[in-house]
């Protein structure tokens, strides 16, 4: 069985999925894009990765909301989710937090220590 | 007296006991002739003991010289009127306590001559009420304007006073049309009609933005309350009216916030590509690169820091000018705040060879502030100090107590140092200055000014001294305990 961690990014602007992607399968990730929330919601009927990067502005459902779906089902609320966004002031933390997320990362991502921080959330 | 004259004598007698107000027949000499069951019950008398006396008998004391004069003048001119227009008028009851009336007269000419029919209606409970009501408006904590269906103004309160500084004897009587700016001014006797024509109390101007304006002619912003009212004297509005200046500032900066969230969000987006793939490149990530590739590389993801620290920057100033930032107050110690700043800076002073000394006050030892501004002010001066010295420079930071519960932090350095017409220019958004070294000394430009606005978020403030070429001593002084202000 494939031992390498799983991660779905939930992103609707392409280059920073591409960005996202590109700094987790370096690190050996397995990555599962997703361009929005409904989309996020049928994949994860088949896939159940070990974390979830939650971008908040979405068409549609937005992260946060899903954020709330995912944390009220058991089927995944195991799956760590973590913000990854640009909004970044702090009453957008406490939101984010609120809303059920384990961890919070803003844009501009930190290239130098994004992985290591997904890692610390895995642990 | 004939038959007839006593049948119409009685048919009076009647009409004028049915009455639902004091009446009192008076002769020219000013005798009592008659009066009815009201005017026993009003006055407390037995009509014999009324008949026959001076009328003066139920009129106070004050009035009894002027009342002949009076009442010789109505029987030169007989007609029926209100007795005393325009003044208040008191009637006497047999204990001796008076009350206000109003009297309508009437002549009436009879075989005995001329005689005048009083009708007195006691005005206590409307006096009563319209004191009640003048309390009312007067305790009412907006400015409030009563105004009669001329457009005049007939009462007003004291928050009126306030608001307008004019004062009450400007006001009455006059146009409401002076609270009016100029340029509205034409308009309102239409909207006025308009309200007595169909008075409902409702809002004045309902999606226009409505503005007063003072005695010194300026203007401010009002929401305007009308409510009709039937007076004794007519239909009246009463505008009830609101300064929503403080409103409206806070709903500019509400915007003014909304949209800076909604800019950040919209800047870091693309940030995060430029500053993300270029370091993913200049990391050899993805495979190697050649030098000058790499030194491109490195000016891409430079500037895109710089682009980064800017934004930040100029939200962190939109922030707290829109009232935005809250302060996180917490004790700590300012030895170990300044060290920790100078452990980040310290390396990068080292690499020019500048010496970071500090001469800090054994007495302060714990601080009230928000510590992690606190850094940010200390790291921005410190960092100045370091960008304009040179090589073997040195930099002191230095902390003392100052009376009453204050402290100062300055930082010392031996650079460059700065012009003295440019000293006032330092804490201006995007003001670098202009030597021709600018470009040496690359920055956002925003720094001093927002540090300057994070120390008088604190309560304090910055100064500075600086001769050319010898260094520049920036100052601040701060509480010790800084209060929760916002």
């Amino acid at each position: 069985m494939d031992q390498r961690l799983k991660v779905m990014i939930v992103e609707d602007n392409k280059i920073n999925m591409k960005l996202a992607k590109a700094l987790l399968e370096i690190e050996g990730f397995v990555v599962y894009p997703c361009p929005d929330a409904e989309s996020a919601q049928v994949s994860l009927k088949q896939l159940h990765p070990d974390l979830i990067l939650m971008d908040i502005a979405l068409p549609g459902i937005d992260g946060l909301e899903l954020t709330k779906i995912l944390k009220a089902d058991k089927h995944t609320n195991d799956i760590k989710i973590i913000a990854l966004t640009a909004y970044a002031m702090k009453t957008d933390h406490d939101r984010v937090m609120e809303a059920g997320c384990d961890g919070y990362i803003t844009k501009p991502i930190d290239t130098r220590k994004f992985t290591q921080q997904i890692f610390q959330f895995l642990k | 007296m004939n038959e007839i004259t006593k049948h119409s004598e009685l048919t009076f007698q009647l009409i004028v006991e049915s009455a639902p107000n004091a009446m009192i027949l008076v002769n020219k000499e000013g005798n009592i002739a008659f009066v009815n069951g009201q005017t026993e019950k009003l006055f407390n008398y037995n009509r014999n003991e009324l008949i026959g006396r001076e009328i003066e008998i139920i009129i106070p004391k004050r009035y009894h010289q002027n009342h002949p004069g009076f009442r010789n003048m109505f029987f030169n001119l007989p007609q029926a009127r209100a007795m005393g227009a325009g003044r208040e008028l008191y009637a006497l009851k047999k204990d001796g306590t008076e009350f206000p009336v109003e009297i309508g007269l009437n002549p009436l000419v009879t075989v005995d001559g001329t005689l005048v029919l009083a009708a007195i209606i006691d005005i206590t409970e409307r006096k009563k009420a319209e004191e009640r009501f003048r309390l009312v408006v007067e305790s009412a904590p907006n400015a409030m304007v009563l105004i009669n269906g001329d457009g005049k103004i007939t009462l007003v309160n004291s928050q009126t006073e306030k608001l307008f500084c004019f004062t009450r004897e400007e006001l009455i009587n006059k146009e409401v049309e002076m609270l009016i700016p100029e340029r509205f001014k034409g308009k309102h006797p239409g909207f006025r009609n308009m309200f007595f024509n169909a008075p409902q109390t409702r809002s004045m101007g309902i999606g226009r933005d409505l503005f007063a304006r003072r005695k010194d002619g300026t203007e401010f912003p009002v929401e305007i309350g009308l409510n009709p009212l039937e007076t004794a004297d007519g239909p009246m509005v009463l505008a009830a009216i609101i300064d929503i200046t403080e409103r409206k500032m806070q709903e500019t900066n509400r915007l003014k916030s909304d949209f800076l969230a909604k800019m950040s969000h919209e800047l870091r987006t693309p940030m995060n590509a430029i500053i993300g793939f270029s370091e993913l490149l200049i990391d050899k990530k993805v495979g190697a690169l050649n030098d000058t590739q790499l030194d491109y590389l490195n000016d891409i993801h430079a500037s895109g820091s710089h682009l980064l620290q800017l934004i930040n920057d100029i939200l962190d100033i939109a922030k707290i000018e829109a009232g935005k930032t809250e302060l996180t107050i917490s004790s700590f110690n300012i030895k170990d705040a300044i060290e920790e700043v100078i452990k980040v800076l310290g390396p990068i002073a080292a690499k020019r060879h500048i010496n970071i000394q500090t001469d800090l006050s054994a007495e302060l030892v714990d601080i009230e502030a928000d510590k992690s501004k606190f850094k940010q002010i200390l790291y921005n001066l410190v960092s100045n100090a370091i960008k304009f010295n040179g090589e073997n420079g040195n930099i002191n930071v230095q902390t003392y107590t100052r009376e009453p519960a204050l402290f100062v932090l300055k930082v010392a350095d031996n650079g460059i140092g700065i012009a003295p017409q440019n000293l006032g220019k330092l804490f201006i958004p995007f003001v670098q200055l202009d030597s021709g070294t600018t470009r040496h000394h690359e920055g956002t430009g925003l720094g001093l000014a927002l540090t300057k606005t994070i120390i008088e978020l604190h309560g304090g403030l910055i100064t500075v001294e600086s001769k050319e070429g010898e260094g520049s001593t920036f100052s601040v002084v701060m509480p010790v305990q800084t209060k929760k202000i916002f």
